[in-house]
């Protein structure tokens, strides 16, 4: 991703979209994984959404997979 | 997150060389159209995303950033063009510079280089809003509410928000569809068990009842209870044989012919005739109607295209699209048809019971068209297997719905079956009859191993039911509390922003609309706008408010917007000319606003309007050289300012060129624009003129006239305070003063100026470097000659209390001692 340039100055590979923490978007998905973890049995959802949902880019098969362990066929 | 301290731009789009000090406060662009204002938003735009809005955006098609960011005469250079930003983080409280390459816009350069400074920049990248133009001012606030909602959430970044809505909603929309699909398999398949048994009702016990006395004839024991993993033909020793009897079951032969006759005759019975009246009715109403059709059909497509949307391009034309857009855009469309959709609804719950008889009559037809094939001679059933492929094409015609034609078709041919048919299955029923009687031992055995598959069919078409029964529960939980806390947390934004929005907007237009309210109204993919208007209702901003004050509201929403986005990271905004149509009353708010409201964030601001450069220089939005005035812009030179050195500079190179008129007019251009600005400063009376069309005998006798005066007022406040030294230092400059203003003749030009004017033009270059000498002298007696900044009154209105410069080495007292 970096290469060393100089002493202090390298140039940057185009880096892929992150999810900025603290965005807008992320503290409303974040209240609503909150709120999913305290009904009864989802907890273990909510966990697995939260990686699907704020650390990467999600996808219907990534939120599948959260939500029901399927893997695609 | 940023703070510009300077921009160095080379060979990039109109600009050769640039270099602006910033110095991390706010900063105006002025200069008349095409004179290079866009070129350094470009640049700003370019070197923190590497992208050029106006190179890529709608209607930019054979435009790009690579071909078109050079230069127009480093075209073939790309390397050659770069832009560089040092910027100050007030987060990480560093300084950092980054550079990027037109050649390879996708990298850019940072020094020093560190993560945290990374972060910044690639944080900064993934937020092209700081910079807004009038274009995407105006689309705030006239865009018809879906664009809007899009708009904003963009602004917002909620697209985030508004994916996950869509693949959850996907995801629950297709288990409700699978658990309903499974739910009518397993339906079927106790059906099935049910008649393989002979069993009125399908319960643990009754079947184990069944199977215990197939058993106690096989001397087998009896099953006391019926588990998941029972099986009903436990202890059966497999046997083979050719015989025929062995080969088709008699019994179960009988029972699946039986059932057959069961579902046909249904289909012609009373209660599916009932059904299907009901169903072609409500079909036929439809059919007649041309809006539902219209709307219907295109409802279909939408819905059929996002089904089968890859999230790549649209299955229907192939153009590429982002996920979200194109479920965002079909989404708006279809609740646009919501109507077309609950009348369809409707009409489709009264095919139900014809459509479950249907399912049952195609399971017993293929049960019946296998049975042909192994029994003794094999019974054609060609006529049976295309009545049932005929039925199934009903059923898909039936679920399909559309075209409405079909379905109605369907409806009318369902319950006919044809007589051919009815031979086929007599036949069967004969060739069964005819099969040998199996021993009772052989009937047990055939009634335990049939009955056992059946019921392994059961248990796993119950298993998947189930299955798919949680998966709808979870996926309809999950989705309807994503929906839930969403709607609540873009009600509140929205309430946010819409009450900061107000307060902004009444800040600015105090003086008529200190009551004014704004309502922003969200729903699904929506985002209404409306605005009172001086307390008669509620209207949309463009329905009655003025140009102007629709740029004001674009402005106000973007702030309020932003500084719901960022925070205290909302330190950075360029805002290119977006004020155009705002009356200079309201701009002096405006710029007030910037100043008050948003302290810690600088602006970046362009216009080609010198009277609003002013104003946010009164207002005190910029400082006295934090602004670049722009005067002319040529291909080989790029953008001229309206800078001392830069003006006389060009004026030496005419003379040197002899050109005594291109030299002259330069002068006189100059020195308009010069005493425009002084005679602003200095407060200057000027004879007014309804279209602010000021020529230099306006106004260069009135600064001088009033320069004069300030001097003498300020020696005689000084006498007054008894401060000899000042005193003695005034009456120097009044006398420098008056010999600048004499060796220039400038109050002679007031007597003619039209002669003066036409005279430069006809005079030798060697007659006119003294000229350009005295004006040059002149000039510099209105700046100090410390900071080079231009005098000016202070404060703007009211009693003048200093003459001052940015400095304070030439300020002046203007207050006598009491």
């Amino acid at each position: 991703m970096t290469t060393k340039k100089s002493a202090g100055t390298s140039e940057i590979a185009p880096l892929p979209p992150t999810l900025g923490t603290g965005s807008v978007a992320h503290q409303i998905i974040g209240e609503f994984l909150s709120q999913l973890e305290q009904q009864d049995g989802y907890a273990p959802i909510a966990k697995k959404l939260r990686r699907a949902a704020l650390d990467m880019r999600p996808t219907e098969i990534s939120i599948r997979k959260a939500l029901f362990d399927e893997e695609p066929l | 997150m940023i703070r510009v301290k300077s921009i160095s731009i080379r060979e990039f789009r109109g600009i050769r060389d640039i270099t602006l000090e910033l110095g991390g406060k706010n900063f105006a662009i002025c200069g008349p159209n095409g004179t290079g204002k866009s070129g350094i938003v470009d640049a700003l735009e370019f070197v923190l995303t590497g992208n050029i809005s106006r190179l890529s955006g709608e209607g930019t098609g054979g435009l790009s950033v690579k071909d078109h960011g050079p230069h127009v005469d480093s075209r073939d250079n790309p390397e050659k063009a770069r832009v560089s930003l040092t910027v100050h983080i007030p987060s990480l409280k560093k300084d950092a510079t980054i550079t990027r390459v037109v050649k390879d816009p996708k990298t850019f350069t940072i020094a020093p280089n560190t993560p945290d400074i990374q972060a910044v920049f690639v944080k900064v990248a993934l937020h092209p809003e700081f910079a807004l133009s009038r274009r995407e001012l105006i689309r705030y606030v006239l865009a018809e509410p879906g664009k809007r909602s899009k708009d904003v959430q963009a602004l917002l970044r909620l697209d985030e928000v508004e994916n996950l809505r869509t693949i959850l909603q996907k995801i629950s929309n297709s288990c409700a569809r699978e658990r309903v699909d499974l739910v009518r398999a397993t339906d079927t398949a106790g059906n099935a068990l049910r008649q393989a048994l002979k069993l009125p009702k399908l319960t643990a016990s009754t079947i184990l009842a069944a199977a215990n006395e197939q058993r106690a004839l096989l001397s087998l024991s009896a099953l006391t209870s019926l588990e998941a993993n029972t099986s009903i033909k436990d202890g059966i020793i497999s046997a083979t044989t050719t015989q025929q009897g062995v080969r088709v079951s008699k019994g179960q032969a009988h029972t699946d012919l039986a059932t057959l006759k069961e579902s046909m005759a249904a289909l012609r019975g009373a209660e599916v005739a009932e059904a299907l009246e009901n169903a072609t009715a409500a079909v036929a109403m439809l059919a007649q109607d041309e809006a539902f059709l219209k709307y219907a059909s295109r409802e279909a497509l939408l819905r059929s295209a996002l089904a089968a949307f890859d999230d790549r391009a649209c299955p229907v034309c192939d153009t590429p699209w982002a996920p979200e857009d194109f479920r965002q855009r079909l989404a708006v469309k279809l609740e646009q048809y919501a109507n077309a959709s609950s009348r369809r609804e409707q009409a489709e719950g009264k095919l139900a019971t014809v459509l479950t008889v249907l399912d049952d009559t195609v399971a017993s037809v293929t049960t019946a068209v296998r049975l042909g094939a192994l029994l003794q001679p094999r019974i054609d059933c060609a006529y049976l297997r295309d009545y049932g492929q005929g039925l199934v094409r009903h059923i898909e015609s039936l679920r399909a719905f559309l075209p409405i034609g079909t379905t109605a078709e369907a409806l009318a041919a369902v319950h006919q079956v044809p007589a051919v048919v009815v031979d086929v299955v007599a036949s069967l029923t004969a060739a069964v009859l005819a099969l040998p009687e199996p021993n009772q031992l052989d009937a047990a055995r055939d009634f335990l191993s049939v009955g056992q598959e059946k019921l392994e069919s059961y248990r796993n078409a119950a298993l998947a039911a189930k299955a798919a029964e949680d998966r709808a529960t979870t996926a309809r939980l999950v989705f309807e509390t994503y929906g839930r806390v969403t709607t609540e947390a873009l009600e509140a934004i929205y309430k946010n922003v819409e009450g900061d929005f107000t307060k902004l907007y009444r800040l600015i237009n105090y003086d008529d609309e200190d009551k004014f309210d704004a309502k922003l109204k969200p729903s699904l993919g929506k985002l209404g706008f409306d605005v009172n208007f001086y307390g008669r209702g509620f209207f949309p901003p463009g329905a009655y408010h003025s140009e102007g004050h629709q740029d004001g509201m674009g402005l106000c929403l973007y702030l309020a917007l932003m500084r719901h986005l960022a925070g205290d990271g909302f330190t950075f905004a360029v805002l290119d000319d977006v004020l155009m149509s705002v009356d200079s009353g309201h701009r002096r708010e405006v710029s007030k606003v910037l100043l008050d409201q948003f302290p810690n964030t600088q602006f970046i601001l362009t216009t080609h309007d010198q009277i609003w450069l002013r104003h946010m220089k009164t207002v005190g939005l910029i400082e006295p050289q934090r602004f670049v005035h722009f005067r002319t812009w040529d291909v080989s030179h790029g953008p001229m300012e309206w800078d001392d050195q830069d003006v006389w500079g060009n004026i030496a190179a005419y003379l040197q060129k002899n050109d005594v008129r291109g030299a002259a007019a330069l002068l006189r251009h100059y020195l308009e624009h010069f005493s425009e600005d002084i005679c602003h400063g200095l407060r200057a009376s000027v004879e007014f003129r309804g279209d602010a069309q000021f020529n230099l005998g306006d106004l260069l006798p009135r600064a001088i006239a009033k320069m004069k005066k300030l001097l003498a007022t300020g020696r005689s406040a000084e006498t007054s305070w008894s401060h000899t030294d000042k005193v003695q230092s005034i009456v120097e400059r009044e006398a420098a003063f008056s010999a600048v203003v004499a060796n220039s003749s400038a109050e002679q030009w007031q007597v003619n100026a039209a002669v003066h004017y036409n005279g430069w033009a006809n005079l030798d270059r060697r007659d006119f470097v003294p000229v350009v000498t005295a004006f040059k002298a002149l000039v510099g007696k209105f700046t100090c000659a410390a900071c080079k900044s231009a005098f000016y009154v202070a404060p703007e209105r009211g009693e003048p209390q200093d003459l001052r410069c940015a400095c304070g080495a030439g300020s002046v007292n203007l207050i006598r001692r009491s």
